[in-house]
């Protein structure tokens, strides 16, 4: 903690001195000081905050029904598996199409609204979703499955009593990166849109509109804090709810 | 994850049974697309048919110089901007993780940045380096970067130190420790780094495209859109999921030849 | 019936379990699975007879279909071909009379549960009520030694404790047969003495049938009142030694007696054959 604060610190004395030494055009390359100052009026500026909201709306909206519809398909396709074989080898070939190439299909359907911003988190965040569902409901340590068919339990039961809880935090990593791909999605759809809602479109639109570059920096600086909450957050959750598992504490996904 | 990935792609590797299920996957859309016959939603055959005529094969023999102006600019600068990422960041993410306190000071920064979503860093590349080509570039080598040199720097302080040690023991020599055993020892991580960062780097190389709009494949499918062309716009939604494929495809190669005695190790020990 | 304290009178000893009726039995099991489109055989021919109150220790080299075989006996597998007979009763699935202890302890025992919700997951179908079942949870971990461990998570405690935890989640299921899948191989030498003799208490208390599968000849030997020896994969059963050391045994005294050392020749001479 305390040496991210001296890291922090340092890189701020960097670009400042360097930047003055350099004399770079301030019109371009605003300092950090006057970025930060910058920043904190945007933090309190309702039309900034307007915006976000607005991402966050579709952002939250799409990943809720992307997981809603990608949960029950995995634990379906990972526990059956004739499906299994099959849904594998399609989702193999279907992931790598970047979501970002149907922003303007989807912008032809349904313009700049929300359902378009939703509907593509939706498609980009339901695959990694999906696809850690299917692969932590199918390889269920199979000692435990036994465990569960000696003392009793019918082959419905151990799919929500052993195999969903020991999928959950296959699952949930598939939830985090979902997070920080629907974001990317999200806010790629905005640029792309230019007009309308959403702090990508904000962003965009700062030179369009006459405002000084420094909101730029300021809001794309803004944007990253918005990140660290959202993944400081997802970690929380993690270590409250599932820290149960052992081979996720300590790992990065 | 990875591994998993891989030992999925190997028990699937019935040929048969793949191409069993997508010629189902593709007899369904087909199906589906002309009973609802939607003008948003061509057949696939139609697709296909336009994405063969616009980049290989064509009556008036002007594919080839179609595909240099789309699909090699893209290919070019994703792939040379991911290449320099990963060269920079491993460089710099091996000499951060070798050092306990440069680590500590620098990890937190460079976590900021990489929670910063890459598109949004596209404005103030505009702004700084206009349309061309070197913006797109610089924008996904940034995009890159910050995956390849997080997992470079965790992986270089997951090292067994006992291999460190052996290395002291034997005087092995600063340079061969650094290549014969740094390196190897924390590539599993870089290479599940350059994985992330290859998928960004599409992203940004079509968004980055599609907003410059005059070169690439990016450009190729806005301007479809625009001009309401939507089987163009299909075909150059194919493309860029076979060139996505390619990349994934191209990664797992490198990986497994690179990789082998990792997985070997694990396979054992499992 | 499971009364703890005349737990000392039921002791056994090996010529009144001989006129006890068959609690398990396994006639002429065969098994082949299909691996890469051959098939491999598992178990050549493998017979087997459990009485009830004894202990019976199948031995064999690792590889040699043990596990197999024993999940067969519970009921998980079906072989290819012969039965198994619970009592009188032919077994199709899995009968309610038997309850496993695995070898991988750390894969048997769910991770997100705590010990007592470990060992209370068997109790999901029984008709007690909530503080019947606690107490039996209570009753089965005091059983074990692990009153104290009950709130723990099973990654908590060590190798030897979590071994402890699936037995006593066996114990609260009230089987009267106890199958054990080479309980003790992944724990060091002290504990392994220790979970020994708690198996052999577990049975007096509970007044259980035991099978335990091991590769480790000395162990069967110190536990059974029958060794059944396996020969290799295939494999079939090469020899049945009735244990006739007598009871109770002791870590120390037991393994030294001349008998011990004689029994435990005889059995390794059948498996380790040139």
């Amino acid at each position: 903690m305390m040496y991210g604060l001296i890291g922090f610190a340092a890189l701020f004395l960097i670009l400042e001195v360097t930047g003055a030494l350099a004399g770079v055009n301030r019109l371009y390359l605003p300092s950090v000081t006057e970025s930060l100052a910058t920043a904190v009026q945007l933090v309190v500026n309702p039309v900034f905050l307007a915006n976000v909201g607005a991402t966050l709306h579709a952002w939250i909206v799409g990943l809720a029904i992307a997981f809603v519809l990608g949960v029950p398909l995995g634990i379906v396709l990972g526990s059956w598996s004739r499906a299994y074989r099959a849904s594998t080898i399609l989702i193999e070939y279907l992931r790598p199409i970047p979501s970002v190439a149907l922003i303007p299909l989807v912008i032809l359907i349904f313009g700049t609204s929300l359902e378009m911003r939703a509907s593509l988190v939706v498609y980009a965040t339901i695959w990694p979703i999906l696809f850690n569902t299917v692969y932590g409901v199918h390889d269920v340590e199979p000692l435990l499955k036994d465990s569960a068919r000696v003392f009793g339990y019918s082959r419905f039961e151990i799919l929500f009593r052993v195999s969903l809880p020991s999928a959950l935090p296959y699952i949930y990593s598939g939830l985090r990166i979902a997070t920080s791909i629907g974001l990317i999605v999200c806010i790629s759809a905005e640029l792309l849109a230019g007009g309308g809602q959403g702090v990508g479109s904000w962003l965009f639109n700062i030179r369009a509109s006459g405002s000084p570059a420094v909101m730029m920096y300021a809001g794309t600086l803004l944007v990253g804090v918005l990140g660290v909450i959202i993944n400081l957050l997802m970690e929380w959750i993690e270590r409250r709810f599932i820290g149960w598992q052992p081979a996720l504490r300590g790992s990065r996904s | 994850m990875s591994s998993r990935r891989r030992a999925v792609l190997g028990r699937a590797n019935d040929l048969g049974w793949q191409l069993a299920v997508l010629g189902a996957f593709f007899v369904v859309w087909e199906i589906v697309t002309l009973l609802a016959a939607n003008p948003y939603f061509p057949r696939p055959s139609m697709i296909f048919a336009r994405l063969w005529s616009t980049w290989f094969v064509s009556e008036d023999g002007l594919e080839f110089a179609y595909s240099a102006e789309t699909i090699l600019p893209s290919v070019a600068v994703s792939i040379g901007g991911w290449l320099v990422a990963a060269v920079l960041s491993i460089a710099v993410g091996i000499g951060i993780g070798l050092s306990v306190r440069a680590s500590w000071m620098l990890l937190p920064v460079i976590n900021f940045m990489r929670s910063i979503p890459p598109p949004a860093l596209l404005p103030i590349m505009i702004l700084l380096l206009g349309f061309g080509a070197d913006m797109r570039f610089a924008l996904v080598a940034l995009g890159c970067a910050w995956p390849i040199l997080l997992n470079t720097i965790d992986g270089v302080r997951n090292i067994d130190r006992a291999l460190l040690e052996t290395a002291t023991a034997y005087h092995i020599p600063k340079s061969r420790r650094f290549f014969r055993i740094v390196l190897p020892a924390a590539s599993p991580y870089i290479f599940s780094g350059m994985r992330i960062s290859i998928s960004i780097s599409l992203i940004l190389i079509v968004i980055a495209e599609s907003i410059s709009g005059s070169e690439g494949l990016g450009a190729h499918i806005l301007t479809a859109q625009r001009r309401f062309q939507i089987l163009d716009m299909w075909a150059g939604i194919a493309m860029l999921g076979i060139v996505g494929y390619l990349y994934s495809l191209l990664l797992i190669i490198v990986e497994n030849r690179a990789l082998a005695w990792h997985r070997g190790a694990r396979g054992k020990s499992a | 019936m499971h009364d703890l304290s005349n737990a000392e009178s039921i002791s056994s000893t090996g010529t009144a379990v001989a006129a006890a009726p068959l609690a398990l039995e396994a006639r002429r099991i065969h098994h082949e699975y299909v691996k890469d489109r051959t098939a491999s055989t598992a178990i050549e021919d493998i017979s087997i007879e459990v009485r009830q109150g004894e202990v019976v220790c199948v031995v064999g080299p690792s590889g040699c279909g043990k596990s197999t075989l024993l999940r067969i006996l519970a009921g998980l597998l079906t072989p290819t071909s012969g039965e198994v007979l619970v009592g009188d009763e032919l077994v199709d699935g899995v009968p309610r009379s038997i309850g496993v202890v695995f070898q991988d302890y750390s894969r048997s025992l769910f991770a997100w549960m705590t010990v007592a919700d470990n060992v209370e997951f068997v109790l999901r179908h029984s008709a007690l009520s909530k503080s019947e079942r606690r107490e039996r949870v209570a009753e089965s971990l005091e059983a074990v030694g692990l009153a104290s461990a009950a709130s723990k998570y099973p990654w908590e405690l060590s190798g030897g404790m979590q071994q402890r935890v699936a037995i006593a989640r066996c114990l609260a299921y009230r089987p009267t047969i106890m199958l054990m899948d080479e309980p003790f191989a992944s724990v060091d030498a002290q504990t392994r003495f220790e979970l020994e003799d708690l198996v052999l208490r577990v049975r007096r208390e509970f007044d259980m049938t035991i099978l335990l599968v091991t590769h480790d000849i000395d162990e069967s030997v110190y536990l059974s009142d029958r060794v059944v020896a396996l020969t290799g994969s295939p494999s079939s059963v090469c020899e049945v030694f009735e244990n006739d050391l007598p009871w109770p045994r002791q870590q120390i005294e037991t393994r030294a007696q001349p008998r011990f050392v004689e029994l435990r020749a005889q059995v390794a001479s059948t498996l380790v054959k040139p």
